[in-house]
């Protein structure tokens, strides 16, 4: 750098703004952190960043982010923010270099390794090739967020921004400017990896073991502009549970549910009637309620002693000096909870004896409003302050008490958004039709249409949300819980001519089908020979046998007969690509790709008709990830009849292909047939792909680990590839014996159903 | 015929719960069939094997099943060096001999299967051999008892209504809290406190009939989950290894039903 007189000159330049803008008080700081050797390494960055033009204010943030993390870390992660700092420059500007160094602090308070560290640089940079404008603002809030989140959590919600948002920059910015209620839910999961939905199940079946309480439950969501809500609920037979409890993480949080849930349910079995406010103050009826939190779980301890061991892990209060309100309450629910815990503050010493003395009748409610009230004067008297509108029920895992108390005015617990009580009342009513009839027997009258026509009236042009997948993020290694919406929209009926048209040109393939079905459909029984056991003998082998102890030889003792019923038990979900390039016309004919698929899935729905093979048919595509489409033409419980016949001839080619998502709902409809062998058969015309995805594994690792999770369910995937250019993609995602490619796609009609046949014979 | 090893020696612990032991030996007084209702492992069998030792009759048991033939039940030709030879099975057995013939899970087998029972169950009591053209009248002593657990909801799965019409029924369910604790402690040699909490237990798991599990944990379970508890197996273990696993494959009933089990330790 300094060879010539000129170069000199700007050494010395240089190095009197680098004096010049950095104070003395930081210029000793980083003396002390670095060697003489790492501070050479240092200068030299320094002397980078300023080649680059980076702003004079800058280099003093800069400097002492480099004291900062030195000292936190090590001299190591003082070095390494050069090199990070000069990536977000490249792809994020100036601004957001600049920025970074000011959000060091911040990272430096949170994060307690050094691994952390270097964890969180790598995410700014990813950060900032993912979303270049959005670096700054982030950082303005990365106090806030590293509050809550760890290096892997920090990493893991930043990808769902990017990922979430896809190539709208706009979308990124609200999202990393927490302006995004995503964002605060995906914060909300980032910082807690179970969700409640995975948990729903086994808590509600805990419940109705032990007591016969089979609630009606309703997940918490998280609502823009309010707090995330970090209490459950419960009002009569209706619960409502926050979707994530933050800060709880793998089987913590299972059993966090599951607290919360026994203990509701605890209210449920032992809990009288709602109590009257009357003239009660803010503290009495917090303690009234912390009373009789106490009376009804002291009620089910009897009961079901384990539950003490799953209720005691969240009573952490320790004895202290404190006469702080909250805290003494805290530390009353352990005492009362807890016969081990010593705690000789008077005032719990007293709430103690009064419980337990009365433990004779606890199974009246009315002592909780005697002793909540008593208590509620002490601390009035003691002068300890009580804010009734920062409290907050602890330990966490209990409801927070609104069930307990006669409504007033307030707002009910819960305002979910309506799309999620929708989705709610459809997964209740989705649990309810366990068995497939009984979605048609709710409306007997009602001429067998499908389902989603039966809802109506639907607007056309809008979808009713029916289910919520994950999605598999390869790079990350892990599901994104809940992150695909499923909707349903109405399959819109062609005229009844086009239905029709769709199997009359087709007369001789139909013919053949027939014929093919007729002697594939073994429904008589079968004479079997050379059993060991049987209905009858088997002549011939009797005569062989005869022969052989003739000649002395020793005889095959198999010489019955057995009838063998074959049948076949398969039922088959017919899932049909409808996206944009299903419009495309095939080679230089005048058809499109859809047209040709529509024609097949007709023949094929002949054949399986034929057979007797429960199937279903839908059509899908998808616009992003919160609009995954499904149209109904068929349901496993109605006949393949011609208005089934018009909503396909009806399917029209839009959107994209999120395949992943489409699978995973077929899976989940299939499920619950009831036959031996269970099939999605995928119509499609090439790889996955959807507008708010760029990398174009992601999708295909996403299908692939649909199909694998499929697998281990024991549903059969099988997909029937037509004019696919990249067959390579599709055989990843179905492997190689899942996979079949018809070259001429004009051809599928004819082939389709022979394919079906041989592939289930 | 020496039917004597079907003969049941000692007297099998029954506990009476009803007026089941009255009513069976009136019925057996005129040799009517005999159809045995209630839930799996709720002691239909211990009860006929109970009823057979008092009667002093011996008992043939025949476990139905899908695969089962009327040839498994009347008999079949075999081959040996002289040529065929007839073979009575169990039911023509019993038939001539003078046994109670008791077909357990009779549901389990095919619709037309079961059709050979209706000329032993009405004034007829005979049993036609079609293979062997021979028509067996029953012995004095034969009575055909059938048990049919009505859990089985499956349309498939019942009993012809000519079939269903020829018995008299005993209704058999889960004995009552007290009762179950007493027979878990004759069966398993458990403690009384240790048989509680498997009542206990098991009525938790029977809540979740029709909320995931099929059928609750039955008296049978509970007596197998004492008996490994009688061998030193922590009760938690026990009840994990003879209820909860075999019970249900549902991960989310599993961790319920053990959730509900640590909730009693």
């Amino acid at each position: 750098m300094s060879d010539g007189k000129h170069g000199h000159l700007q050494d010395l330049l240089a190095e009197a703004n680098r004096a010049s803008v950095i104070d003395a008080a930081t210029w000793a700081a980083l003396k002390r952190v670095f060697s003489q050797r790492e501070f050479g390494q240092w200068t030299d960055g320094l002397a980078r960043l300023l080649a680059r033009k980076i702003g004079y204010s800058a280099i003093l943030d800069f400097a002492r982010a480099s004291v900062q993390a030195a000292r936190r870390y090590g001299p190591a992660a003082g070095l390494r923010l050069e090199a990070s700092a000069r990536a977000v420059q490249d792809k994020a500007g100036e601004r957001a270099a600049a920025a970074m160094f000011a959000a060091t602090a911040h990272a430096c308070r949170h994060l307690a390794e050094a691994e952390d560290f270097a964890a969180w640089l790598a995410t700014m940079e990813e950060l900032a090739e993912g979303a270049p404008e959005s670096v700054a603002v982030l950082c303005d809030h990365l106090g806030y967020v590293l509050q809550r989140l760890d290096a892997r959590e920090f990493h893991s919600w930043v990808h769902a921004g990017i990922r979430g948002a896809g190539r709208d920059p706009a979308a990124r910015l609200e999202y990393f400017d927490l302006k995004d209620q995503s964002a605060i839910r995906a914060f909300e999961q980032a910082s807690s990896d179970v969700l409640f939905s995975a948990v729903q199940a086994r808590a509600a079946a805990l419940v109705g073991a032990l007591w016969r309480f089979h609630p009606i439950m309703r997940t918490l969501a998280v609502t823009p502009g309010r707090p995330a809500p970090r209490r459950s609920a419960f009002d009569g037979a209706v619960l409502w549970v926050p979707e994530a409890y933050a800060g709880r993480h793998g089987s913590d949080a299972v059993l966090h549910y599951k607290a919360a849930i026994a203990h509701i349910g605890a209210h449920a079995a032992y809990g009288g009637g709602r109590f009257p406010r009357g003239k009660l103050k803010p503290i009495q009826i917090a303690l009234v309620s912390l009373i009789e939190d106490a009376r009804v779980e002291n009620l089910a301890i009897a009961d079901y002693p384990g539950l003490r061991r799953l209720w005691l892990r969240y009573h952490t209060a320790q004895p202290g000096k404190a006469l702080a309100a909250e805290l003494l309450m805290l530390r009353l629910s352990r005492a009362l909870v807890d016969p081990d815990y010593l705690d000789d503050d008077p005032w719990i010493t007293k709430a103690r004896a009064m419980f337990f003395d009365s433990r004779d009748n606890w199974t009246d409610p009315e002592i909780s409003r005697t002793i909540g009230g008593l208590l509620g004067n002490d601390l009035g008297q003691m002068r300890i302050q009580f804010n009734a509108k920062t409290y907050v029920v602890e330990p966490s895992y209990r409801d927070d008490n609104s069930g307990l108390w006669e409504i007033d005015d307030e707002p009910p617990p819960a305002e979910s958004e309506a799309a999620d009580v929708m989705l709610n009342a459809a997964q209740i009513e989705q649990k309810e039709s366990d068995e497939p009839k009984s979605r048609h027997e709710t409306s007997p009258e009602a001429p067998p249409a499908n389902v989603a026509s039966r809802a109506s009236p639907l607007p056309e042009d809008e979808g009713f949300p029916i289910a919520r997948h994950p999605e598999w993020d390869y790079r990350h290694g892990g599901l994104r819980p809940e992150w695909t919406t499923l909707n349903e929209y109405n399959a819109r009926p062609a005229p009844a001519a086009a239905g029709s048209a769709l199997l009359q040109r087709h007369e001789a393939a139909l013919v053949k089908i027939r014929n093919l079905v007729k002697s594939a459909k073994i429904s008589r029984p079968q004479w079997r020979s050379r059993q060991m056991q049987g209905e009858r003998l088997d002549l011939d082998a009797c005569i062989r046998t005869a022969i052989d102890i003739e000649r002395g030889g020793s005889p095959d003792p198999r010489h019955y007969q057995t009838r063998v019923l074959k049948n076949r038990d398969l039922s088959v979900f017919v899932l049909l690509d409808i996206s944009e390039s299903t419009r495309d016309r095939i080679g230089r004919t005048n058809r499109t790709i859809i047209s040709v698929a529509r024609t097949a899935t007709a023949l094929l729905a002949e054949a399986m008709a034929g057979l007797g093979d429960p199937f279903a048919i839908c059509g899908f595509c998808s616009d992003g990830k919160d609009d995954v489409r499904f149209y109904r033409v068929k349901d496993f419980v109605e006949s393949f009849d011609a208005s089934a016949l018009q909503r396909l001839a009806g399917l029209r080619g839009h959107l994209s292909t999120r395949l992943g998502a489409a699978l995973r709902q077929a899976g989940a409809e299939l499920s619950p047939q009831r036959t031996h062998r269970r099939l999605v058969l995928v119509i499609s015309d090439g790889e996955p792909s959807d507008i708010d995805v760029a990398d174009s594994d992601y999708l295909t690792e996403d299908a692939r680990h649909a199909v694998r999770s499929l697998a281990h369910q024991g549903i059969d995937v099988l997909c029937i590839g037509l004019q696919s250019e990249d067959d390579a993609a599709m055989r990843r995602v179905f492997g190689r014996r899942g996979f079949v490619l018809i070259d001429r796609a004009e051809a599928l009609a004819e082939k389709l159903p022979f394919i079906y046949l041989r592939m289930t014979t | 015929m020496d039917l004597t090893h079907y003969r049941i020696a000692e007297e099998p612990f029954y506990k009476p719960l009803h007026n089941e032991v009255p009513m069976f030996e009136a019925a057996y007084a005129s040799r009517m069939p005999v159809m045995l209702k209630g839930p799996t492992g709720c002691g239909k069998t211990r009860f006929i094997e109970y009823m057979a030792w008092r009667l002093g009759r011996p008992l043939i048991t025949i476990a139905c099943h899908e695969d089962m033939t009327a040839s498994d039940l009347v008999g079949r030709y075999l081959l040996d060096a002289d040529g065929t030879v007839w073979h009575d099975g169990p039911l023509t057995l019993a038939v001539r001999y003078g046994a109670i013939c008791y077909l357990d899970e009779v549901v389990e087998a095919r619709q037309d299967t079961t059709v050979v029972i209706h000329p032993l169950t009405d004034e007829r009591r005979t049993l036609p051999l079609e293979k062997r053209n021979e028509l067996v009248a029953a012995h004095p002593d034969f009575q055909l008892v059938i048990s049919y657990n009505p859990g089985y909801q499956s349309v498939i799965k019942d009993l012809k209504e000519s079939t269903k019409q020829r018995f008299i029924a005993l209704d058999f369910s889960y004995p009552n809290a007290v009762e179950e604790s007493q027979i878990i402690q004759s069966e398993a040699g458990v403690s009384g406190e240790i048989a509680d909490l498997l009542v206990k237990i098991g009525a938790r798991s029977r809540n979740l009939k029709g909320h995931g599990l099929d059928e609750g944990a039955s008296t049978r379970m509970l007596i197998q989950a004492g008996r490994l508890i009688g061998h030193d197996m922590p009760v938690n273990e026990a009840c994990q290894a003879a209820l909860v696993v075999p019970i249900t494959d549902d991960p989310d009933m599993r961790d319920a039903l053990s959730e509900s089990i640590n909730a009693c330790v």
